[in-house]
C-alpha cells in the first residue's frame, strides 16, 4: 500500500511538469501579454513598461523563462501576480481554501442524498419510486449547471432567504468564532445547493445502475436462498459490492468538481479558483495562471489517489502488486 | 416414502417488454408442473436451454414465487410464507448455482462464506475446518477469497457452504457446467460421498443424461416448462418413451427436426417431433402412467 502511494506520489512529478510546461507555452504563444494593454494607455512612458517587463522576467525567451518559473516552483514560489502585485501563493490560499470548502461541501451533501436513494430505487427496480427519482435525475443531469445557476440566484435574490455573493456579511471584529463560521456556511449554502443539485442526478443514476447490476448477480440470490435477512443481503453484500466502481468516481469527481465549480462560482459570486483562473487568463496574469493550474492539475492526481487508495483498501480482489 | 418437497400444479409466466416498455410478451415458463422429491431418492431434471430447468428449481426453493399453483415441504404449504417465516426451510433446503465464478461474494473470504451459511445457533460449536474437511480443501484456504482459487476450488466452496447447515436437500443446478472433464468427475464424486455422510438428497438440474445417469434414481424430463416424462432411471434410460426424451438420450440416430420457435395450443414439442399427428397441434397431452411409476405426455401412447 505504501509502496502504491509513494509510486503514484512519484509519477506527480513529471505529470505536473509535462503539464505545466505545455500550458506555459500555450498561454505565452497567445498574442499579447498583462503589459499590452498598458502600451494604449499615454501615461505610462514605454520606458516603464519595458522595466516591468525586465523585473518580472518576460524579457528572456519563453524556454528559460519557463525554467525560472519552475525553478522558482520547487521552493514554493508561484511568482507575484501582475494584476495584484502580492504573491500568487497568497492569493490561491485564499482562493484555494472557499473552492475547497464548496467542493467538498457539495459532494459530501449529494452523495449524502444520492447513494440512499439510489439504494431504494435499486432495490424497487421499474416500480413507480424508481421511475420517479430516475425522472428527477434525468431533469438534474440534462439541466446546464450555468442555469440552474441563475434560475438559484434569481430565486434566491427575490426572496432574500440566504445572503448572496462574498463569503462574509457580519465583519464585526469582535464576533465570536462560532457567528463567523455560521455566517461563511450561509454564503456556502447558494454555490453549495447549485453544484449538489447537478451532481446528485448523476451519482444518482451510477449507484443505482451499479445497485441492479449487483443485486441480480448470482451470489445475491444464493444470499437469498441461505435465508439471510434482507437487511444484511441489501447492505452487507450488495451495497458493499455496488460501491466499489463508485470510488474511482468519487476520486474523479474530487479532481473534476473543482474544475466543474469554475461557472458555479462565477455565477454565485462565489470567491473560488474558479473565477480567479477565469480573471487571470483573461488578462494574461501569466503566473497566476500557471500557479492555478498547477494546484488544479495537483489536486485532480490526489483526487484519483484517494479514489484508488478507497478501491484498494475495500475491495479484495485489487491488493497491490 | 417421506416426501422433503412437493410443488403441485405450478405455473410461473414473465413478462417480457420491448425498449420502450409499450409492447408486452408473456413468456410462459412453466406449465402447470407437480413433482415430488421424495428423502434419499436423488431426482434428475433435464431439458434443454431455456425448456424451465432452473425456474423450476427457483420454484422449488421459493426463490421465485409460482403465479399458480403450491409448494408443500414436508405437507406444509408454504407458497405463502414470508422471508421470516421461510427461515427453516431455507436451512434445510439449500442451493448450488451453476457458474462458481459468480455465485460467490467477490468480498468474502472462504471463512465468511461458510460461516454465513451456518444457523446462528450452530456457529460457536460447528468448526469450519470439518466443513473445509469434508469437501477436501486446505485449511489454509479459509483466507482465500474468490479470486484467489480456480473454477473447481470455487465450486467446492460453493458446496461447503451449501452443507454448512446441515441441510436435507440439495438443489444442483448444473453444477458442474462450467467445470472441466476432470474436475466434473472429482466434484460428482464428492457430491456422491457427501450424500452418504450427511444422508442429503439431490435435485440435480442438467442438461446432460450421463450425469443424472450416475447421480440420480428418477429423472424428469421437461420441456418448454412442460413434463413430457418422468421415472425411475432404469426405466426411463432404458425404453425412453417420448420422442423428446429420445432425442436428448441420443442425438444423432433420431431424425432431427430445426427448433421451431412456434407453440402449438397442443403438444409444446409437436412442431420439432417428427411422429406428429393432426391430433398433438390441437390437444395437450396429459402425463399418464405407462408402466408403474413410468409417466409420460405422448399421444403416440395412447
Amino acid at each position: 500500500m505504501k509502496k502504491l502511494i509513494l509510486k503514484r506520489l512519484l509519477h506527480l512529478i513529471p505529470m505536473l511538469i509535462g503539464m505545466s510546461f505545455v500550458s506555459f507555452i500555450i498561454i505565452q504563444s497567445s498574442p499579447g501579454d498583462y503589459f499590452a494593454q498598458m502600451k494604449m494607455n499615454p501615461e505610462i512612458s514605454p520606458e516603464t513598461i519595458q522595466q516591468m517587463r525586465t523585473s518580472f522576467g518576460l524579457d528572456k525567451p519563453v524556454i528559460v523563462q519557463y525554467f525560472y518559473w519552475l525553478k522558482n516552483l520547487v521552493r514554493f514560489d508561484f511568482g507575484v501576480s501582475f494584476a495584484y502585485h502580492i504573491p500568487v501563493r497568497t492569493l490561491i490560499k485564499f482562493r484555494l481554501k472557499n473552492t475547497l470548502c464548496l467542493a467538498i461541501f457539495s459532494l459530501f451533501l449529494s452523495w449524502l442524498i444520492a447513494i440512499p436513494l439510489a439504494v431504494l430505487a435499486g432495490y424497487k427496480e421499474n416500480s413507480f419510486t424508481d421511475r420517479f427519482l430516475s425522472m428527477l435525475a434525468y431533469i438534474s443531469i440534462s439541466l446546464p449547471s450555468f442555469f440552474v445557476a441563475l434560475l438559484f440566484v434569481y430565486f434566491i435574490s427575490k426572496t432574500a432567504v440566504l445572503p448572496l455573493g462574498g463569503t462574509r456579511s457580519i465583519f464585526d471584529i469582535n464576533a465570536g468564532t462560532f457567528v463567523i463560521f455560521a455566517d461563511y456556511m450561509k454564503h456556502l449554502l447558494v454555490p453549495g445547493i447549485v453544484l449538489c443539485f447537478v451532481n446528485t442526478g448523476w451519482i444518482f443514476r451510477l449507484m443505482r445502475n451499479n445497485f441492479v447490476e449487483t443485486f441480480n448477480n448470482p451470489y445475491i440470490l444464493a444470499a437469498w436462498a441461505r435465508g439471510l435477512p434482507a437487511r444484511s443481503v441489501i447492505f452487507k453484500h450488495t451495497l458493499r459490492n455496488a460501491m466499489n466502481p463508485m470510488f474511482t468516481i468519487l476520486g474523479m469527481e474530487i479532481g473534476t468538481i473543482l474544475n466543474g465549480a469554475a461557472l458555479t462560482e462565477i455565477i454565485c459570486g462565489w470567491p473560488g479558483m474558479g473565477s480567479l483562473i477565469l480573471e487571470a487568463v483573461l488578462s494574461h496574469d501569466l503566473y497566476l495562471v500557471m500557479g492555478s493550474l498547477v494546484i488544479s492539475s495537483f489536486l485532480l492526481i490526489i483526487g484519483n489517489l484517494i479514489g484508488d487508495i478507497l478501491i484498494a483498501f475495500f475491495d479484495p480482489r485489487i491488493r497491490i502488486t | 416414502m417421506e416426501e422433503i418437497i412437493r410443488c403441485e400444479k405450478v405455473k410461473k409466466t414473465f413478462t417480457v417488454r420491448d425498449f420502450l416498455g409499450i409492447n408486452k410478451r408473456v413468456v410462459l415458463a412453466i406449465d402447470n408442473v407437480s413433482m415430488t422429491i421424495n428423502k434419499g431418492v436423488n431426482t434428475g431434471i433435464v431439458g434443454e436451454s431455456g425448456s424451465g430447468k432452473t425456474t423450476l428449481a427457483k420454484i422449488l426453493l421459493l426463490l421465485v414465487r409460482p403465479d399458480d399453483g403450491s409448494v408443500y415441504y414436508k405437507g406444509t404449504n408454504i407458497t405463502k410464507f414470508s422471508e421470516t417465516e421461510l427461515r427453516f426451510f431455507r436451512k434445510n433446503v439449500r442451493i448450488i448455482f451453476q457458474n462458481p465464478f459468480k455465485s460467490l461474494n467477490p468480498r468474502a473470504n472462504v471463512e465468511r462464506i461458510i460461516k454465513e451459511a451456518m444457523p446462528e445457533d450452530e456457529r460457536k460449536t460447528k468448526k469450519i475446518a470439518d466443513v473445509l474437511d469434508a469437501v477436501g480443501l486446505p485449511q489454509n484456504y479459509k483466507d482465500r477469497y474468490p479470486h484467489q482459487m480456480s473454477g473447481g476450488e470455487r465450486q467446492r466452496v460453493a458446496i461447503a457452504r451449501a452443507i454448512a447447515g446441515n441441510p436435507e436437500c440439495i438443489i444442483a443446478d448444473e453444477p458442474t457446467g462450467n467445470l472441466d472433464a476432470t474436475t466434473e468427475v472429482y466434484i460428482l464424486n464428492l457430491l456422491d460421498r457427501l450424500k452418504k455422510i450427511f444422508g442429503l438428497t439431490y435435485v440435480f438440474i442438467s442438461h446432460n443424461l450421463k450425469i443424472v445417469e450416475k447421480m440420480c434414481e428418477k429423472i424428469i424430463v421437461i420441456y418448454r416448462g412442460n413434463i413430457v416424462e418422468q421415472g425411475l432411471i432404469s426405466q426411463v434410460l432404458k425404453s425412453p418413451l417420448h420422442p423428446y426424451t429420445c432425442l436428448l438420450y441420443n442425438p444423432v440416430s433420431i431424425k432431427t427436426i430445426e427448433t421451431v420457435d412456434k407453440t402449438s395450443q397442443g403438444c409444446p414439442f409437436a412442431y420439432r417431433c417428427s411422429f406428429a399427428k393432426k391430433i398433438c397441434f390441437e390437444v395437450k397431452p396429459q402425463l399418464k402412467e405407462k408402466e408403474k411409476e413410468h409417466l409420460v405426455a405422448c399421444f403416440l401412447y395412447e
